[in-house]
């Protein structure tokens, strides 16, 4: 017998990690130098850079281009590995924010503080505009960690936690919350209205400097509680009763990815609203790349979902020429499809076993 | 290390799925345990591996309560291997072996040279480490407990649960899987709790049998002892043929159809051993 094979691939665990994160940071480099060059206007990037401050292509670069693919980036890196730390820890393929209604959640609290904040009983309170708005980050964490706590005991109800009632009990909330956010449209005023209306389809919308911060921040909170979960996350493939026997206390591992996963959505879902798929698919993408081991999963969908979402919402603002389309429409039509041969895929590995 | 069950007794609900066991397992030593579908085998198992704690009783690793010792060490001590392993995700065997390595790791899991060389041997010890880069769903069934039981192995540990490990293996895999775990029982003084649907296997390959009835311990003792026709019959609630063998002299227990089985409960032909 040889001894070298498991030698060998398993030392180059720690550098291959590294090497993901380098190599998605370069992926993500050559997305976003392509969403930064195209638009209505096509400008070279690196020109415009260094181009003077008032010459237009460099405003169009630095005051338009560069927020959105870098709002894009954050967002989709929060979705992509929000998702894949959900499919880990409910060892289900089908688990995402979304799905889980978790964004839904996030996005209906999200969207009553972003009502409240000019009203002026809350101005009475001594609370001015802006770090009113800040508070709109805040209600969407205590949304997604309100959902997350109340789906799982809604599907509790009937007894065993399963991963489907979980999934079905997220699904119906998320459908409910989207309800209640069209219901809220109808009745605030029009301009506003339009506003509400992109949280449900998905829209990335720049709208402050302190909006992406704390999607940085909530992204970077997120990656080091699921990157410290790995571990446990790995040996959750083995169900609940097995992680418990490799001494995983699955209680601590649950609280953490909920948290985690509370935060990436926190910091998503106030500058995208609800956008689907991306927390579903890309795992799925990356796992077929990296292989299932979750301290790769994790690193590699961050970035997978940062590219993703970074491609898509090129595709949103240029495909109909003048006319912007919501990005969450454009991962929509690439993940439904992808989604049903998922689940073929599943149907048939559970059929074959 | 030594495993005693004072009074044990796990309750589900308003149902008590055992009452009142008590067990002694040495190091070296293979507890086999048996009992009807239902009697609470796999629930002692649990309790004894600290799945489960005991709502009544305690179980005691070399004296000490198993609810003293934190998980990782549990982790580090108890090994399970179950009836049938499911993964959620194409893992590879390698992948599965390495996370019996997961109570020795640190917080961000990274193995060091020793956990690889640990789970290597694991791997050689079971013979699954032409496989290493297979996924386990691709696995024949012999292969994938083989494969399950080396993980159970590199986790390095000193007692070893197995629920039923033989349930979906063919009679020379069977053989093979419990061999290796006679074989391993011995040279490392596991302390081995291995519950058998088989009779047969279990008076062939144990030192003690715990027979269950309904959650409570029938009888304990070597094979001879527990084997025994009147016991059996009552417990399984069926006629069966029990004698020793005319090879190896060892107790074969057989069920009997209805059209064999005598109305006193004898069957005809039978000789109780």
């Amino acid at each position: 017998m040889s001894a070298p094979p498991v030698q060998a691939v398993s030392q180059v665990t720690l550098r291959s990690a590294l090497l993901l994160h380098v190599g998605g940071a370069l992926a993500l480099g050559c997305a976003a130098l392509f969403g930064l060059a195209i638009g209505p206007v096509d400008i070279d990037p690196l020109a415009a850079w260094s181009a003077p401050a008032d010459d237009p292509t460099h405003v169009i670069l630095v005051g338009a281009r560069l927020p959105r693919v870098l709002l894009a980036a954050l967002v989709g890196g929060a979705l992509g590995l929000g998702g894949a730390g959900l499919q880990a820890l409910l060892h289900n393929p089908l688990a995402c924010p979304h799905i889980l209604g978790i964004s839904g959640g996030a996005a209906l609290l999200g969207i009553l503080a972003m009502i409240a904040a000019p009203l002026p009983a809350v101005a009475a309170l001594g609370v001015s505009g802006d770090v009113a708005l800040a508070m709109v980050p805040l209600a969407a964490f205590v949304g997604a960690l309100a959902t997350a706590g109340l789906v799982r005991g809604v599907a509790s109800a009937s007894g065993r936690v399963t991963p489907h009632t979980l999934l079905l009990t997220g699904v119906v909330f998320n459908a409910f919350a989207a309800a209640l956010i069209t219901f809220i449209n109808s009745l605030a005023d029009f301009y506003r209205a339009h506003g509400i209306l992109a949280w449900v389809v998905g829209t990335l919308v720049v709208r402050g400097d302190a909006w992406t911060w704390a999607a940085g921040a909530t992204l970077a909170a997120g990656l080091a509680l699921l990157t410290a979960s790995a571990r446990d996350l790995n040996a959750l493939a083995l169900g609940e009763e097995g992680a418990v026997s490799l001494g995983v206390d699955v209680g601590r591992a649950r609280r953490r990815v909920y948290l985690a996963v509370a935060l990436l959505v926190a910091g998503a879902v106030p500058v995208s609203g609800m956008i689907g798929f991306v927390g579903l698919i890309v795992p799925h993408a990356v796992r077929l790349v990296v292989g299932s081991d979750q301290r790769r999963v994790l690193p590699a969908s961050l970035w997978g979902g940062a590219v993703f979402l970074v491609l898509a919402d090129t595709a949103a603002r240029t495909a109909l020429g003048p006319t912007e389309l919501p990005v969450g429409v454009v991962t929509a039509l690439c993940g439904g499809p992808f989604f049903l041969y998922m689940l073929r895929r599943q149907g048939r590995r559970e059929l074959a076993a | 290390m030594q495993i005693d069950a004072r009074g044990i007794a796990v309750r589900y609900g308003s149902r008590e799925a055992i009452s009142n066991i008590d067990l002694r397992v040495a190091p070296g030593e293979i507890l086999g345990i048996i009992g009807p579908n239902g009697s609470g085998k796999s629930t002692l198992v649990r309790a004894l591996g600290g799945l489960r704690a005991p709502d009544r009783g305690e179980v005691l690793l070399d004296g000490r309560g198993l609810d003293t010792i934190g998980r990782r060490e549990r982790g580090r001590v108890i090994a399970l291997v179950p009836q049938e392993t499911h993964v959620s995700f194409p893992l590879k065997v390698r992948d599965l072996v390495l996370l019996g390595r997961s109570p020795h790791t640190g917080a961000f899991g990274w193995e060091s040279a020793r956990d690889l060389d640990v789970a290597r041997r694991a791997m050689e010890r079971t013979d699954v480490l032409a496989l290493a880069d297979r996924p386990i769903d691709e696995l024949s069934g012999g292969e994938r407990q083989r494969a399950v039981l080396a993980r159970a192995l590199a986790q390095e540990p000193r007692v070893l649960l197995l629920d039923e490990p033989t349930t979906y293996l063919d009679l020379r895999h069977t053989v093979l899987l419990l061999d290796l775990v006679a074989t391993l029982c011995a040279e490392e003084q596991l302390t081995v709790v291995l519950v058998l649907h088989d009779l047969n296997l279990a008076g062939m390959y144990c030192d003690r049998l715990a027979l269950l009835s309904d959650g409570h311990l029938h009888s304990y003792g070597a094979p001879a002892e527990v084997l025994v026709y009147k016991d059996l019959c009552e417990v399984y609630g069926t006629d069966l043929y029990v004698a020793p063998n005319d090879v190896t002299g060892q107790i074969v227990v057989l069920p009997l159809p209805a059209r064999l089985q005598a109305p006193g409960g004898r069957a005809k032909g039978s000789r109780q051993s």
